[in-house]
C-alpha cells in the first residue's frame, strides 16, 4: 500500500495534527450552559461514577473521540489516497499520437470504417489503460505540436477527460519519436520507465533500439486506420529567380496524388508552364512570380484518408529593389558592382542605405557603407550596430555576433591572407558602436593596390554589405511544420499569440497555419510531410497490454467513513454522545 | 425569586373551611399539659371515665364510686383522663431555595404550615413556628388560640428567605429550645448538603414526635436536562459540569431514588407521617390525603 497523493510522513503528520485537532476541538467542545439548580447534591451523585473512567477532568468522551478520529482519519487516508501496490512499480506513460496523420479515419478490426478518428480511438484506448494503471504511477502525454502532459501521475482521471474533451491531432508531422527520445534522454524513475505509445504507426525502429535499456521500455498500441490512398502536398517553396530578376521568386509545388493541384496567388488561378509527373505525384514549377509577399495556395481535391495535407500555403516574400544613393567620390570599381547589382536601385533622395567616405555629410542618419583612409589605423573591415552588440562589445555575445556576421556577409570568401601581405600587417574586422548599423572599409581595398575589386568576393561582400545595412530579412524559402526556420530571429509569434521558442538557436513551427513577424506580417506555414501523407501500413494484430491487479480502497474508505458518520449521527439522535 | 408573600396568598376563607374537618389526634400527649383535647397519659379531674383503683388515703372522697361500695362493700375512687393539649411544632424550611423556581416551595410549605396550625388552633393545641436556613429563628413560642390563625398567617407572610439550607443545625437547635414533647412537623425539601444521612441522623436526635412534610417538584425526579451543563446550586454557588446523557440521567434517578427510600424507611422505622407534597398542586388537597377519615393520628 502506498498513497499516490501524500508522503507517509505527510499522511502521518496529518492525522497526528488531526487527532490533536480533535483533541483540543473535544476539550474545547464543552460549553456548559448554566443552569441555576435547586441542588447539585444529585448531579455530583451522578457524576462522580464517570469520572474515573475520563482521561482528562473535562473529556467526558472518548468514545466520542475515537469515533470522529477514526472518521476524520479515514477521509485523511481518502486524501492521502491509497493504492494498493500490486505488481510492478515502474512509471508507465501512455503517450498518445496528437500529430496530423492521427486525424485519418479510425476502422474497425473487421476493417469497415467507424466513426471517429484514429486520434479519438488513440485517447479512448489510453484512458482506458490509464483507468487499469495505478494513479500514482501513470502518466498520460500527448505528443503532437508539443509534448504536453494531459495526466500527471496521481491525478484522477475526470482531469484528463476534461483536457482531452477539445484536442484534435495538429497539423504537424509526427512527433511521437522526438518524445520517445526525449523521455529515453530525461530522468527516470527508480522503478523503471514503461511507455506506451498509441499511434497508427510503429516508432521508428532504430530509435527504439537505441533508447531501450534498463528501467526504459517501450511499447506501441497500433490502432487500425483508414489507410486508402491518400493525396497530399508535400513540398511548396521559393527560391530566388533563376532569371535573375530581384524582384521575383521561383515556387516549386510537390503533391502525392493523381490529380495536380490548383494553384492561387491571392486568390487568383496561376498555371504552371512546367508541371511534371513524377512517382505517385506531380511536381509544378512557377516561374517569376512577384515577390511582394502574396499568399500561395496549392489545393488538391479532398475526400481522401487525410484532409490535413490536402491544402498548403506560402507566403512569397517581399523584396523591393534596394535603393542606394552613392556620393560623387565613390571610388570607381566600387561604384560599377553597386550598379551592376539588380536588387539595387540608385536613389537620389530618400535611399535606404548610402556609400560614402568616412567624414562625408553625405546622407546622414542613414546606414551606411564608408570608405576609410588605410592610413588613418582603421581596421581593414568594421562593423557598427547601434543594439546588442554595442552594449556587448567585448564579451562572448559579441563575438558570437561577429562570427554570425562574418559568415553573413560572405567575408569568409575574402582572402584575407594576400590582402594582409600586401598590406603589411594584420587584416582586422571589428565590431564598433554606432547610432546607425554601417559597414566600414578601407577605400584602398576597392583600388588597384589589392586585388580585392577584382575577386568574386568583392560583388558578394558588396551586395550583402548593403542588405545587411538595410536590414533585408533573410530569403525563406519554405515554412514548414516540423521544421526549424531559416532565420530564427526576429521572432515570430503563432496564431495564439505565443512568440516561438528560439531555444539553441532555432525556431521550430511546431504546426502548419499563420504567424506573425514582429513587423506584423503574415506568414504562411505548411504541413508538407511526406511521411504524414505517405501510405500506412495495416498494422498487426493489438497485443493486449498486460493488466496490472489492482485493488482501489478509495471507494471502501470513504463508504467506512460514511457509515461511521451515520453510527455517530444515530449516536448523537439517542443522546448516546453529546 | 418571590422573596414575600402575603398573607392573603398564604389564607383565606376557604382555605380555613377546606381545613375544618380536619384533625389531628394525638396518641398519647406528654404530661404537665394544659388542659385541651388531646388524651393524655394522666390521670386525673378530666371528663373521660378511665378505671377504677382501690381507694388510699387521701383520696378525694368525690371520687369514690358508692354504688360499688353498696355492691361489693369495698371501697373504690373512679380514675378520670385528663385531656391536654398537643404542642405543635412547625418547622419550615425558608432557605433560598425554598424561594427559588416558581412557583416556590416556600409557598407550598408556608400553605401547608398554616393549615397544619389551623387545624391544631381549632382543636386548643399551642402551635409555635419555627423556620429554618442556616439556623433556627423563632417565628412564634407555643401559642394557643382559634383566633390566632390569621396572626400566624400574617407572621408567616412576612417571612424572610433564609441563607442555605442546614437542617441538622437547625434541627439540633430547635432540640436545644426544650420544648415539651409534642409534634414537630418538619416542612422542606430535605436537600440538604451535607447528605439525607445527616439530616436523618438530626431527626433521630429530635425527642418528638415527627410529622414530615417533603416539599417535591415533578423535575426533581426527572430533570428535563440535555446536552451540556453547568449546573450551580442555587444556595452557595456550587458547581457541577455534567454533559447529559442517557447513563448520567439514569445515575442522577438513582442517587435521588436514594434520597427517597431513605427518607421513606427512616419515617415508616419511626412511626412518622411522611407526606410528599407537590409544590405545584393544591396544597389542602394533597394534606386532606394525610388525614384518614379527617383525622391524623400523630
Amino acid at each position: 500500500m502506498n498513497f499516490s497523493a501524500l508522503s507517509p510522513l505527510a499522511f502521518a503528520l496529518g492525522l497526528a495534527g488531526l487527532a490533536l485537532g480533535l483533541f483540543l476541538a473535544q476539550r474545547l467542545r464543552v460549553r456548559h450552559r448554566r443552569v441555576t439548580v435547586v441542588t447539585t447534591v444529585f448531579w455530583k451523585a451522578a457524576v462522580e461514577e464517570t469520572r474515573a473512567r475520563v482521561f482528562v477532568r473535562r473529556f467526558r468522551h472518548p468514545w466520542a473521540y475515537a469515533l470522529l478520529l477514526a472518521i476524520a482519519g479515514l477521509l485523511w487516508l481518502a486524501v492521502a489516497a491509497p493504492e494498493s501496490s500490486g505488481r510492478g512499480r515502474a512509471l508507465h506513460v501512455l503517450v498518445i499520437d496528437g500529430s496530423a496523420r492521427m486525424a485519418r479515419g479510425v476502422v474497425t478490426s473487421a476493417g469497415s470504417a467507424a466513426s471517429g478518428s484514429a486520434f479519438e480511438a488513440a485517447l479512448e484506448a489510453a484512458r482506458e489503460r490509464a483507468a487499469e494503471l495505478p494513479r500514482a504511477r501513470r502518466s498520460v502525454l500527448l505528443a503532437g505540436a508539443h509534448l504536453e502532459t494531459l495526466l500527471a501521475p496521481g491525478e484522477e482521471l475526470p482531469l484528463f477527460d476534461a483536457r482531452a474533451r477539445r484536442l484534435k491531432p495538429a497539423a504537424c508531422p509526427a512527433t511521437l519519436e522526438a518524445a520517445v527520445a526525449r523521455l529515453a534522454d530525461g530522468p527516470r524513475p527508480e522503478e523503471g520507465l514503461q511507455l506506451e505509445c498509441f499511434s497508427i504507426a510503429e516508432p521508428d525502429a532504430a530509435l527504439l533500439a537505441a533508447c531501450a535499456g534498463p528501467g526504459f521500455e517501450v511499447a506501441t498500441r497500433l490502432l487500425a486506420c483508414d489507410a486508402r490512398e491518400n493525396a497530399g502536398v508535400v513540398a511548396l517553396g521559393a527560391s530566388p529567380a533563376q532569371s535573375g530578376a530581384w524582384d521575383t521568386v521561383d515556387v516549386l509545388v510537390a503533391t502525392r496524388s493523381r490529380a495536380a493541384p490548383e494553384i492561387t496567388l491571392d486568390g487568383a488561378p496561376l498555371e504552371s508552364s512546367e508541371a511534371r509527373a513524377v512517382a505517385g505525384g506531380f511536381e509544378l514549377v512557377l516561374r517569376d512570380l512577384p515577390a511582394r509577399g502574396g499568399r500561395l495556395e496549392a489545393r488538391l481535391a479532398g475526400g481522401d484518408a487525410l484532409g490535413l495535407d490536402d491544402a498548403a500555403a506560402l507566403t512569397l516574400p517581399a523584396r523591393p529593389k534596394l535603393r542606394v544613393a552613392l556620393s560623387p567620390n565613390v571610388p570607381p570599381a566600387l561604384r560599377a558592382v553597386i550598379e551592376r547589382d539588380p536588387g539595387v536601385v540608385a536613389a537620389e533622395g530618400l535611399a535606404d542605405v548610402v556609400v560614402r567616405y568616412a567624414g562625408e555629410s553625405f546622407g546622414a542618419n542613414t546606414p551606411a557603407l564608408e570608405l576609410v583612409d588605410e592610413e588613418s589605423g582603421a581596421p581593414a573591415f568594421a562593423l557598427r550596430t547601434p543594439a546588442e552588440a554595442a552594449d556587448a562589445a567585448g564579451d562572448e555575445r559579441a563575438n558570437v555576433a561577429l562570427a554570425r556576421w562574418h559568415d553573413e556577409l560572405g567575408l569568409g570568401e575574402i582572402d584575407a591572407t594576400a590582402l594582409a601581405g600586401t598590406a603589411g600587417r594584420p587584416i582586422e574586422l571589428a565590431l564598433q558602436p554606432a547610432d546607425e548599423r554601417g559597414v566600414a572599409l578601407w577605400a584602398s581595398l576597392c583600388g588597384e593596390r589589392y586585388d580585392l575589386a577584382r575577386s568574386r568576393a568583392f560583388p558578394l561582400f558588396i551586395a550583402r554589405a548593403l542588405r545587411w545595412l538595410a536590414n533585408v530579412p533573410a530569403f525563406e524559402g519554405t515554412l514548414a511544420a516540423g521544421e526549424p526556420r531559416l532565420a530564427p530571429e526576429p521572432r515570430w509569434t503563432d496564431a495564439q499569440g505565443r512568440t516561438l521558442d528560439a531555444a539553441g538557436g532555432e525556431a521550430r513551427l511546431p504546426r502548419a497555419g499563420a504567424y506573425t513577424d514582429e513587423a506584423r506580417r503574415e506568414h504562411a506555414a505548411a504541413l508538407l510531410d511526406a511521411s504524414t501523407t505517405g501510405p500506412v501500413a495495416a498494422p498487426p494484430p493489438a497485443r493486449a497490454p498486460e493488466r496490472l491487479a489492482r485493488f482501489d480502497p478509495l471507494p471502501w474508505i470513504v463508504l467506512a467513513a460514511l457509515v461511521l458518520l451515520l453510527v455517530e449521527w444515530r449516536l448523537v439522535r439517542r443522546e448516546r454522545i453529546p | 425569586m418571590n422573596a414575600r408573600l402575603t398573607a392573603a396568598e398564604l389564607c383565606d376563607e376557604r382555605f380555613l373551611a377546606s381545613l375544618e374537618a380536619l384533625r389531628i389526634v394525638a396518641r398519647r400527649v406528654a404530661p404537665r399539659g394544659r388542659f385541651a383535647e388531646q388524651r393524655s397519659r394522666q390521670l386525673g379531674g378530666g371528663i373521660e371515665f378511665r378505671d377504677f383503683r382501690p381507694y388510699a388515703s387521701g383520696d378525694d372522697l368525690r371520687a369514690v364510686d358508692w354504688n360499688i361500695y353498696r355492691r361489693l362493700g369495698r371501697v373504690f375512687v373512679r380514675l378520670f383522663e385528663e385531656q391536654q393539649d398537643l404542642p405543635l411544632y412547625l418547622v419550615p424550611d425558608v432557605s433560598q431555595s425554598a424561594w427559588f423556581e416558581t412557583p416556590p416551595r416556600a409557598l407550598a410549605g408556608l400553605r401547608a404550615a398554616l393549615a397544619l396550625a389551623a387545624i391544631s388552633l381549632g382543636q386548643h393545641d399551642r402551635v409555635g413556628v419555627f423556620a429554618c436556613a442556616e439556623d433556627l429563628r423563632v417565628l412564634q413560642r407555643p401559642m394557643a388560640g382559634k383566633g390566632r390563625v390569621l396572626h400566624l398567617a400574617r407572621l408567616l407572610a412576612e417571612v424572610e428567605p433564609g441563607g442555605k439550607t442546614d437542617l441538622v443545625r437547625s434541627l439540633a437547635s430547635l432540640q436545644a429550645l426544650g420544648l415539651r414533647e409534642g409534634l414537630v412537623c418538619v416542612i422542606s425539601d430535605f436537600f440538604d448538603p451535607a447528605g439525607i444521612e445527616a439530616v436523618l441522623g438530626a431527626l433521630r436526635g429530635l425527642r418528638h414526635r415527627l410529622l414530615l412534610v417533603q416539599l417535591v417538584r415533578a423535575s426533581d425526579r426527572d430533570p428535563r436536562l440535555t446536552g451540556d451543563v453547568r449546573v450551580v446550586d442555587c444556595e452557595d454557588g456550587a458547581s457541577a459540569d455534567v454533559s447529559i446523557t442517557p447513563a448520567v440521567l439514569e445515575r442522577y434517578r438513582a442517587a435521588y431514588a436514594h434520597f427517597e427510600s431513605a427518607l421513606t424507611e427512616y419515617a415508616r422505622g419511626r412511626q412518622s407521617g411522611l407526606v410528599q407534597l407537590d409544590v405545584e398542586r393544591d396544597v389542602v388537597a394533597q394534606l386532606a390525603g394525610l388525614f384518614e377519615d379527617g383525622t391524623l393520628v400523630a
